[in-house]
């Protein structure tokens, strides 16, 4: 039977960037190495759209349409190619292609569709869906549902370890973190941790930092010993982490902190875990996500309905977008 | 300011365009259910209830929720031509995928019981889900049993289908089952008695 052409086509994508990958570590340096265009999504859940936009000049590039409702987690192909977002309303997958700036294909995972993260290999995508307690795999190949596990109550987080051995699962229900191991599929350990588990993130040491909402709190798992290494209260509702560098100093980790409407800095080292700056920002800053290098973070605000650029030099604000209304997510190409 | 006269027209329209827009919006049709022999209930995406005994013609819409309890079964005939049993103590949903390229493709996922499924139109491709694969076919008979949340059993009567779970795809030919347990690759496919497996929806067909 024939796979849909779409799916045959972001395969494609896929394998071209790999094979690509590989000529280059067979080959000579070029001279004059081409700058990729460094681009910033943002999803606007009550606009139901992404932002793109152009992280050096900040020009908005487009407005893409999601096809969907309530568009809130976003996750990017690491040629940046394709963006994968999350739609709570209908609980569908807008599947986007980055070229052509549009909505390309809209699939259905689950009941309140949260959050959504690449395996290593990016041949399949994981979706959590909050009102079903559980997580689909999409084939990324055919765009189809190969399986649906069981993570936990209200699964609100997603991030899969380094080597893509175990995937991390929040679950607001039952304030835990899931591990799930992805050659069994099983849940090998519930790490508990603090009220409203959200978002994870893969931190620049291999550890795994998450945030608990509604606990005003921090935390660091090792994936070495599936325990919570480290944790720090930052303030009322933090929502999201980034990693970046200030000059010699770092990496650093930079929490929004909407109740503050700050973003704080702490030492992304959990045995230092210690505040060393913090940030005014806009009206309930959530999204955070840094530049490749770690010398710029941008941060989304869901009441002022606008984007901040950070300079990690001098943690000061530098400009300021406007995006979409209620802007939840932020992702920046690699 | 707006003037009574325009509020007045702002309004009528409001109330001509408004439920319209919204219905289109939340129900989009996709099949009709034909036949029950019990009771099959269709619970809609907001949660309101609608029951089928005996023949008839019950529309079904996207994101429709199909149970049949007990030991009855049920016919349903979907928008795109393609017909659907549920046997007994069974829970469907009905979805879609929609790509740009290929426009819609109908996707049912089992959530608890057995269906049976006829696609007949080479242009049409149906998708059912369960929790441990998915089963793609197009101008084939089919049968997928949810044996429990982790074993799913793919059967192939005519045609081929490919039947995927999260660790590998397998190629099913006409007269072959292949299992679906969490955490494996599908089994290959091997040869079964695809009347025994069928049997239970024959009583239903027209």
């Amino acid at each position: 039977m024939k796979r849909p052409r779409l799916g045959a086509f972001l395969a494609a994508i896929l394998a071209a960037s790999t094979s690509l990958a590989g000529c280059a570590q067979q080959t000579a340096l070029p001279s004059h190495p081409a700058v990729a265009q460094t681009r910033v999504y943002v999803a606007n859940e009550s606009s139901n759209s992404v932002t793109v936009i152009d992280a050096e000049s900040l020009k908005i590039l487009a407005t893409i349409d999601a096809k969907n409702h309530a568009t809130h987690d976003l996750a990017l192909s690491r040629d940046g190619r394709f963006l994968l977002a999350t739609n709570l309303a209908p609980g569908r997958l807008s599947v986007i292609d980055t070229t052509a700036m549009e909505t390309v294909a809209s699939v259905f995972t689950g009941s309140r569709a949260h959050v959504v993260a690449f395996t290593n290999d990016e041949r399949q995508a994981w979706i959590a869906n909050i009102a079903e307690d559980n997580v689909s795999i999409l084939d990324i190949s055919t765009l189809r549902i190969v399986g649906t596990l069981p993570t936990g109550k209200g699964p609100t987080g997603l991030a899969f370890s380094r080597d893509g051995r175990y995937a991390y699962v929040s679950n607001q229900g039952d304030k835990t973190v899931a591990v799930v191991d992805t050659v069994t599929h099983a849940v090998v350990k519930r790490i508990p941790v603090g009220t409203n588990p959200h978002f994870l993130t893969l931190g620049p040491d291999g550890r795994v930092w998450g945030c608990n909402t509604g606990s005003n709190d921090i935390y660091v798992i090792d994936p070495g010993t599936q325990q919570v290494v480290a944790s720090f209260q930052v303030g009322p509702s933090p929502q999201q982490i980034a990693f970046g560098f200030k000059g010699l100093l770092g990496p650093l980790a930079y929490v929004t902190v909407a109740g503050f409407n700050k973003v704080l800095v702490l030492d992304a080292d959990p045995k230092r875990l210690r505040l060393i700056d913090e940030i005014e920002v806009g009206d309930a800053p959530n999204g955070i996500a840094a530049n490749p290098q770690g010398t710029r973070l941008f941060v989304v605000h869901e009441r002022s309905n606008d984007l901040r650029v950070i300079d990690t030099g001098t943690n000061r604000v530098i400009a300021a977008v406007p995006v979409g209304m209620k802007p939840i997510r932020v992702v920046v190409s690699k | 300011m707006t003037t009574p006269r325009t509020g007045a027209t702002v309004l009528a329209f409001s109330l001509l365009v408004l439920p319209v827009s919204a219905g289109f919006a939340q129900s989009v049709p996709a099949g009709t259910a034909k036949n029950a022999v019990g009771v099959l209930v269709v619970v809609r995406s907001d949660g309101v209830e609608t029951r089928l005994r005996g023949r008839g013609a019950l529309r079904i819409f996207e994101g429709d929720v199909l149970r049949m309890d007990g030991k009855g079964k049920a016919l349903i005939e979907t928008d795109e031509g393609v017909q659907v049993a549920l046997n007994g103590d069974s829970v469907v949903q009905i979805l879609s995928r929609w790509e740009k390229a290929r426009g819609v493709t109908r996707v049912l996922r089992v959530q608890r019981g057995e269906i049976w499924a006829r696609i007949g139109d080479e242009r049409r491709a149906l998708e059912i889900e369960t929790p441990v694969g998915v089963l793609a076919a197009r101008v084939a008979e089919v049968n997928v049993r949810l044996v429990s949340d982790n074993e799913t059993v793919a059967t192939v009567v005519t045609g081929t289908g490919e039947f995927s779970t999260p660790f590998a795809t397998c190629e099913l030919r006409a007269g072959t089952t292949s299992f679906g347990h969490r955490s494996k690759a599908c089994t290959p496919p091997a040869a079964t008695d695809v009347a025994t497996v069928v049997g239970w929806s024959r009583p239903l067909l027209p």
